[in-house]
C-alpha cells in the first residue's frame, strides 16, 4: 500500500478524534460497552468544557468473522441459578422486545430480530431435580415466567421426547427463545453511529498509564494505575494511533484476557491483587445444523438434556441446530475455528437421539465453531472497574450467555461509569475483586 | 372494544361486573403487549378476535398461554406483525377449536406454516392460506375463479370443504419453492445418518 495513502488515513482518523462533534444528549442507556462480547475495546474521552463524552470503539475485525456474537445460537433465557443473571436476562428481553424504540434511527427501517418466543426446556435427572426446583422458585421470585413439569406432563406436551431418566423439567413460558444476533449487533452499531460514536478498525497494542503509590488504612502498600493513552495499531501497517482517554472498557470477549494483560492486570506477585489475572480465556464451541424430516414440530422449545446436549429448530423446514459443551478433558484447541465432526458423531448425536428418538435419522448439513469468553473461575460475567487499574472497566467473561445479557450489562457499566455504583441490578458479586478474594459467583446452568 | 352486549347505560354496566366475559372482539384495536394484561385477566374467555391489530406481534402471542384453559376460538387474521415464529406459541392453547391465521403478511411461507400449525393443534380447525396462492390457474378456470371471494369467511362447513376453491380440487402437497427441508438434499458428503 502506498505510504501517502496510509499517512492520509492516519491523519484522517486523528482529525476525527480531535474534532469536536455535536455532543448531543448523553444517554446512559446507550453506552457502547453494551456491544455484545466480541473483539472490541471501547475508549471514552471526557471533554470537561463541553459536557459531552466522546466515545471510540476499536474493532480489530469490522467484519466480525470470529466474533462470538454472530456465531452464537442466539438464545435468551431466564433459567439461571443466580438471581443477578435472571434479572440481567429479564431486562435484556424487555430491551429486545422494544428494540425499535431503544435503537430507532431517523429514516432507517425498523429492526426485525426474528425472535422465536418458544422458550427453553431444561431437563433434570433424579440427581439434579432438587436443585432445579430451587432454581425455578428463585427465578419466579425474580419475575421470570417459568413452570415445572413432571415426566408425565412432559410426555403429554411433547410426545417426541423420551422421558427416560428425566425426573423434572423446567419450561420458560415468556421472554425466552432465540433471535438473530447479527441484527442486534447491526442495530446497536447503527444507533451508536447516529449518536456520534466513532468506530475504528485497528488493534490495541499498548496502554500508557501512570502509577501512584498509596497506603491503605491498614498500612498495606498499593500501586494504583490510570490509563492515559491507548495505542491502536492500523491494519496492515506498523503505524499506530495514540488515543488519549479517560476510561477504557474491556469488552474484548474471548480475547479480554490478553487486553487485560496489556494493561498490567496480573503483573505482580502471586497471591496479591496485583498478581491476580483476569481468568477469561477463549474456549471453542461447535454448533451443528442438521435436517430431520420427522423431527419435533413447530412447538419445540430449545431443549437441553441433563447430559448438556441441546438443540432447537431452525426455520420451517425441519432443520435443527444444536451441540453439547465438551468436558474439561475433551476441550478442543482454541487456536482455530475448525469443526470436529467426530465430536458430533460421538458426543452429540448419541445423546440427542436418546432423548429424541426421531433424531436417530438425520443428516448434518453444516457446522461452525465460535468462542465462549470463558471465565475459568466461576463461568460468570466480570463487570465493573478493576480495583487497581482504576479506569479500566470490564464487560466480559460471560461463558456463553453474554449475548442475551448484553443490553443489561451495558446499562450496568454505564451506571458504574457515570454514577460510580450499580443502580438497577446489583452486580457487585460480578466485580473483578472476587478473583482475589476467592468468592465465587458460580452459575450452574451453563449450556 | 365492544362487549357482547350493546347499548348499555353505565348503571346497567356496573351490574354486569360479576358476569364473566366470554368473547372479546378487539379487531382493529391498537392493543399492545402491556394492554394484553386486560384480556389475559379474563379467565373464562372463549372467543377472541385480534383481527387487523397493528401492534399485536410475536411477543404478544407468547403471552396467550394464559388463556389455555378457556380459549376455543382465536382470530389473528390480518395482523401485520405476526410471523410463523409467534404462531409456534399457540400450541399451549389445547382447547382451541377454531383458529384464523389468514392474511398474515409477515409469515414467510403461509402454506407450509398452515400445515405445521395444523400438526401442532390436531383438534383445531385452522383457517389460513389461500390455497390457490402460488398455483397457476389454467385458462379454462379463470372465469370461474373471478367469482370466488378472496376473503375467507369464518368456516361453518367441515374443514376440507371450507378450504376448496374453484380450480383447486385437491389440497396441494407441501412443496413450496425455497423450502429448505422438503426439497431433495444435495449430497454434501458428510453422510446420511441412521444410528447403528
Amino acid at each position: 500500500m502506498e505510504r501517502r495513502y496510509w499517512d492520509g488515513k492516519v491523519s484522517e482518523i486523528k482529525k476525527k478524534i480531535q474534532s469536536i462533534f455535536p455532543g448531543g444528549a448523553w444517554n446512559p442507556l446507550y453506552d457502547t460497552s453494551h456491544l455484545p462480547p466480541e473483539r472490541s475495546d471501547v475508549v471514552i474521552r471526557l471533554e470537561k468544557q463541553q459536557g459531552a463524552i466522546r466515545v471510540l470503539v476499536v474493532e480489530r475485525d469490522h467484519t466480525y468473522a470470529r466474533a462470538s456474537t454472530v456465531l452464537s445460537v442466539g438464545g435468551i433465557r431466564q433459567q439461571f441459578s443466580l438471581p443477578q443473571n435472571v434479572q440481567l436476562s429479564l431486562f435484556s428481553a424487555e430491551f429486545l422486545r422494544n428494540i425499535n424504540e431503544y435503537l430507532a434511527v431517523v429514516d432507517d427501517p425498523p429492526l426485525d430480530l426474528q425472535f422465536n418466543p418458544s422458550g427453553y426446556l431444561l431437563l433434570a435427572s433424579e440427581e439434579g431435580a432438587a436443585i432445579m426446583e430451587r432454581n425455578v422458585k428463585m427465578q419466579r421470585q425474580e419475575g421470570a415466567k417459568v413452570c415445572l413439569m413432571s415426566p408425565e406432563q412432559l410426555q403429554k406436551k411433547f410426545p417426541w421426547i423420551n422421558t427416560e431418566g428425566v425426573a423434572l423439567a423446567s419450561y420458560g413460558l415468556e421472554n425466552e427463545g432465540w433471535f438473530d444476533p447479527w441484527c442486534l449487533l447491526q442495530g446497536l452499531r447503527r444507533k451508536l453511529q447516529s449518536m456520534g460514536v466513532l468506530f475504528c478498525q485497528g488493534e490495541v497494542t499498548r496502554f500508557i498509564s501512570s502509577s501512584s503509590h498509596m497506603e491503605t488504612a491498614s498500612g498495606e502498600q498499593l500501586t494504583l494505575k490510570r490509563i492515559h493513552e491507548v495505542h491502536v495499531k492500523m491494519d496492515h501497517s506498523q503505524e499506530f494511533q495514540p488515543v488519549e482517554c479517560a476510561i477504557v472498557v474491556n469488552a474484548a470477549g474471548a480475547w479480554s484476557g490478553q487486553i487485560a494483560e496489556l494493561a498490567g492486570v496480573g503483573n505482580g506477585p502471586p497471591g496479591t491483587m496485583q498478581g491476580t489475572k483476569l481468568p477469561v480465556e477463549p474456549r471453542k464451541r461447535y454448533v451443528y445444523l442438521w435436517h430431520c424430516p420427522q423431527g419435533p414440530g413447530l412447538e419445540a422449545p430449545l431443549v437441553a438434556d441433563p447430559s448438556g446436549a441441546y438443540f432447537r429448530r431452525e426455520g420451517l423446514g425441519n432443520n435443527y441446530v444444536g451441540s453439547c459443551s465438551p468436558t474439561e478433558e475433551e476441550e478442543p484447541d482454541p487456536g482455530n475455528l475448525e469443526v470436529d465432526y467426530d465430536f458430533f458423531q460421538e458426543k452429540v448425536w448419541p445423546r440427542l437421539a436418546q432423548r429424541v428418538p426421531a433424531f436417530e435419522t438425520l443428516k448434518v448439513r453444516s457446522a461452525w465453531a465460535g468462542y465462549y469468553d470463558y471465565n475459568t473461575f466461576d463461568q460468570n460475567g466480570v463487570v465493573g472497574p478493576h480495583p487497581l487499574v482504576i479506569n479500566m472497566y470490564f464487560a466480559t467473561g460471560f461463558s456463553g450467555h453474554g449475548l442475551q445479557q448484553a443490553p443489561a450489562v451495558g446499562r450496568a457499566v454505564a451506571e458504574m461509569v457515570l454514577e460510580g455504583h450499580f443502580q438497577t441490578i446489583n452486580l457487585s458479586p460480578f466485580l473483578f475483586s472476587r478473583f482475589y478474594f476467592g468468592e465465587k459467583a458460580q452459575e450452574h446452568c451453563i449450556l | 372494544m365492544r362487549a357482547n352486549e350493546q347499548g348499555l347505560s353505565s348503571l346497567e354496566f356496573r351490574k354486569l361486573q360479576e358476569v364473566p366475559v366470554e368473547a372479546v372482539d378487539a379487531s382493529g384495536c391498537a392493543i399492545n403487549y402491556q394492554g394484553l394484561d386486560n384480556l389475559l385477566a379474563l379467565k373464562e374467555l372463549q372467543s377472541l378476535s385480534l383481527r387487523r391489530c397493528p401492534h399485536v406481534d410475536d411477543w404478544c402471542l407468547g403471552r396467550l398461554y394464559q388463556l389455555a384453559d378457556s380459549l376455543q376460538e382465536l382470530s389473528l387474521a390480518g395482523c401485520p406483525r405476526i410471523s410463523e415464529r409467534g404462531l409456534a406459541c399457540l400450541h399451549h392453547l389445547q382447547n382451541l377449536r377454531r383458529l384464523d391465521i389468514s392474511d398474515l403478511p409477515a409469515v414467510s411461507n403461509p402454506g407450509l406454516t398452515q400445515i405445521l400449525v395444523e400438526e401442532m393443534l390436531p383438534h383445531c380447525e385452522v383457517l389460513g392460506a389461500d390455497w390457490a396462492q402460488g398455483l397457476k390457474v389454467g385458462p379454462e378456470e379463470q372465469s370461474r375463479d373471478a367469482a370466488s371471494s378472496p376473503i375467507p369467511a369464518w368456516p361453518s362447513a367441515p374443514p376440507h370443504q371450507a378450504r376448496s376453491l374453484p380450480g383447486c380440487a385437491e389440497r396441494p402437497t407441501a412443496h413450496p419453492s425455497g423450502s429448505v427441508g422438503l426439497t431433495q438434499l444435495g449430497g454434501s458428503g458428510w453422510g446420511e445418518g441412521r444410528r447403528a
